[in-house]
């Protein structure tokens, strides 16, 4: 099944239009909260998964997870190329991860601010590659390399991607590689 | 639909597309058969212009088909299975084969028009005078009945028409064509195969030699080819026409000549065989959708229908006189499965170059040709290994989601430019052996009623020895090279190597001087059978260490170049 792009644009306008929090309180969550569900994810989920993205590959001098839309494509790839087992393992692990964060933090993890949040999300990141492994951490890393695979795939993160070279050099010194790259050929 | 016509070809890969063309372009009135479906060149079926974001599922294929079992050999593989090209192979579930469990034998397949010539290597590379004698010196296999220099003027026939692009390095051990402009090599595969040739006269790392076009001839333009543009997405169809394919050169100069008939979705299930004539009379098909059967007639049958594929229709061609398959009186059909063998990988850094970078996506690597031909004193195993080798990228930090860390340093830690690094695959000559065989499966059928294919093949000690030492040979010649940080993986002495993991498989159907001991003469005609003739690779004696499809090619033209002049005096 190809990625739907109707409902990818439809997820996407859902950011856009995420206003229910106060303007102040969302100035110290900066939070985007997704307030309808998507095409598998409900809102609550994708407003998780969107924030789990953004805060692995935030946005910086270069595009990050939210520029690439990768919660939007996870979200269609639920549909389009998951297992009903992966669909459950993580739905499972959104919904143990909020428990985890509240138990955690005494607070729901939405209502974190972004520090906070970044620092649980890290938190898991580092436990999930000690040895010990469990349901959680595999479901974790399964959810991490999707989010990495997505958006470092993406036309975003790709800026000097070639679809057509034209031909190959492989002797060049950066500024001649530089100029090809300007220039959008060889 | 016509039923009789002077030639029928039994697949439409990388022989069938060359059988078609010779033919027809002799005014022969030919019709290609093909199991599988038609696939237009530059039709939707071809994804060679769809960026990495655009692929369907980012490239990753639905996981129910791994969950359910389907495309288990390419699963394996693993850089195949991609969604970019997995309709081009053949899910193993559907077309089931078979091996003993502890044997089990890598069967990668296309089952469509053009068959594996849409996702082939491309690697086009000429065997040597060594490699059609090796049977012959050291006693292994069926001694060859051809010679390089049968071969020679057909390498070069073939070479113009498919393009190769290729530098003539005047090697011995691999024989110069006629070429286009060869590819780059990058600053690190130069700096190393500079190195070597100070140290060695015996071992070169040389560009490899791509079946894409540079420069483009008069021929290849007509036929809507054009020059490649480095995109490596070869498998995908190219839309081009740069690669060769026999979607994008021998099926459309086929076609050009009015003599050409294709019918797809039709396996062919057995050669018809005339007991009061002892010729073939035509084959007998399945069709895919109604699983009717239908007969067609023909004066010559050439199988092309890929080694493997051959053998089983062969052997499932059973009549009074072939009990056990037609052309089979010697018992050989079958017999002497090969392939190459990998066993020893190889990656080292290669110093300097940091203010050197490439562009662009060459589609072919680079070569280290066999320079073991004989026996030498520090070698213990007879033939020989070559090393596909590539080092065409200055590396660069990749995501990795495998390791601790997020946010922005480790963002910051994705594409930084690192060392050049150069990677080695070793590609072993595995030895001709009579207990490397395909049989019918005694009782389980596909679901067209075919018997499976049992496949029964496995590398011996010969090959296990030549791994040992490709792997010292490997450190040794990149530490010549000046690399750093060599690391050498060989597959421990224990661990299964499987058949066919390489896809070159080859053999089944030997060409050999004596019928006692062969199926095929030195033409690819069958010694029982005069007008039944097998040019894919079912019919090699031994199979190198070369990517045999160049091989396949040239021996396919010579053969019917042989069967026209048979065919124009009656004889056959």
């Amino acid at each position: 099944m190809e990625i739907n792009r109707r409902i990818f644009l439809g997820a996407m306008l859902y950011v856009v239009s995420a206003s229910v929090l106060p303007s102040e309180l969302k100035k110290v969550l900066k939070l985007n909260v997704f307030k309808s569900d998507a095409a598998f994810f409900n809102a609550d989920q994708m407003t998780l998964v969107y924030d789990l993205a953004n805060i692995m590959i935030p946005t910086t001098n270069t595009p990050g997870a939210s520029d690439s839309h990768t919660a939007q494509v996870l979200d269609e790839l639920m549909v389009s190329w998951a297992s009903s087992s992966t669909q459950r393992q993580f739905t499972n692990f959104l919904a143990q991860f909020q428990s985890k964060a509240k138990g955690a933090n005494n607070s729901n993890y939405f209502s974190l601010t972004k520090k906070e949040r970044e620092a649980f999300v890290e938190y898991v990141d580092g436990n999930a590659f000690e040895k010990n492994r469990n349901e959680f951490s595999t479901a974790y890393k399964r959810i991490k390399a999707l989010i990495f695979h997505i958006h470092y795939s993406s036309e975003e993160a790709n800026p000097n991607f070639f679809l057509v070279p034209g031909g190959y050099k492989g002797n060049l010194t950066e500024s001649e590689l530089s100029a090809i790259h300007k220039r959008k050929y060889l | 639909m016509n039923k009789e016509y002077d030639v029928i070809i039994v697949g439409s890969g990388i022989t069938g597309g060359w059988a078609a063309k010779e033919f027809c372009e002799r005014g022969f009135n030919t019709l290609v058969l093909e199991r599988g479906r038609n696939v237009e060149h530059r039709g939707p079926e071809y994804k060679d212009f769809q960026a990495p974001w655009e692929l369907q599922n980012r490239g990753m294929p639905d996981e129910e088909l791994a969950d359910n079992g389907h495309y288990a050999t390419l699963r394996k593989k693993g850089h195949l299975y991609k969604t970019d090209a997995l309709h081009f192979f053949v899910d193993d579930k559907k077309h089931p084969y078979s091996f003993p469990k502890d044997k089990p034998f890598m069967w990668t397949r296309g089952y469509q028009l053009g068959g594996r010539s849409l996702t082939w290597g491309r690697q086009a590379l000429r065997w040597s005078p060594m490699d059609f004698q090796a049977n012959a010196n050291d006693g292994h296999g069926i001694p060859w009945p051809i010679s390089y220099d049968d071969l020679a003027p057909w390498y070069s026939y073939v070479e113009k028409f498919i393009g190769v692009s290729a530098n003539k390095d005047g090697l011995e051990t691999l024989p110069d064509g006629e070429f286009q402009t060869p590819w780059e090599m990058s600053y690190a595969e130069q700096y190393i195969s500079n190195n070597i040739a100070k140290r060695y006269t015996d071992r070169h790392l040389i560009i490899g030699r791509a079946a894409n076009l540079t420069s483009p001839s008069q021929e290849q333009t007509a036929l809507g080819r054009s020059k490649c543009q480095a995109r490596s997405y070869c498998r995908r169809g190219c839309t081009f026409g740069a690669y060769f394919s026999s979607q994008s050169a021998t099926l459309p100069a086929a076609q050009k000549t009015g003599n050409l008939t294709v019918v797809t979705d039709a396996i062919v299930e057995r050669v018809d065989y005339d007991e009061s004539s002892k010729k073939a009379l035509g084959v007998t098909v399945i069709d895919t959708n109604t699983k009717e059967r239908r007969q067609y007639k023909s004066r010559v049958v050439f199988m092309c229908a890929s080694s493997l594929g051959t053998v089983q229709v062969l052997l499932n061609s059973k009549s009074e006189t072939f009990p056990n398959g037609i052309a089979n009186a010697s018992g050989m059909l079958g017999r002497y499965i090969l392939g190459h063998v990998t066993g020893v990988v190889a990656s080292a850094d290669v110093p300097g170059g940091e203010d050197k970078f490439a562009f662009g996506r060459r589609p072919i690597a680079t070569y280290i040709p066999n320079y073991r031909h004989e026996k030498r004193a520090d070698a213990d195993f007879v033939r020989g290994f070559g090393f596909q080798t590539t080092a065409q990228h200055r590396s660069s930090t990749r995501p990795t989601a495998k390791e601790k860390g997020i946010g922005i340093i480790a963002k910051q830690n994705v594409g930084q430019p690192g060392p050049w690094r150069f990677r080695a695959f070793m590609y072993g000559e595995v030895l001709p052996y009579y207990d490397n065989v395909a049989t019918l499966h005694p009782s389980k059928k596909d679901e067209w009623g075919m018997p499976l294919l049992h496949i029964d093949a496995e590398i011996k000690e010969n090959e296990r020895k030549m791994i040992k030492q490709a792997a010292k040979d490997i450190e040794e010649m990149l530490e010549a090279g000046g690399c750093t940080n060599i690391e050498v993986a060989a597959t421990p002495q224990s661990k299964h190597i499987p058949m066919g993991k390489q896809v070159h498989e080859m053999g089944g159907a030997c060409m050999g001087s004596d019928p006692n001991t062969s199926v095929l003469n030195g033409w690819g005609q069958a010694h029982d059978v005069p007008n039944l003739f097998v040019t894919d690779g079912a019919c090699m004696a031994s199979c190198a260490t070369q990517n045999p499809s160049l091989t396949y090619m040239a021996i396919t033209a010579r053969a019917a170049d042989y069967a026209s002049k048979l065919l124009q005096r009656n004889i056959i």
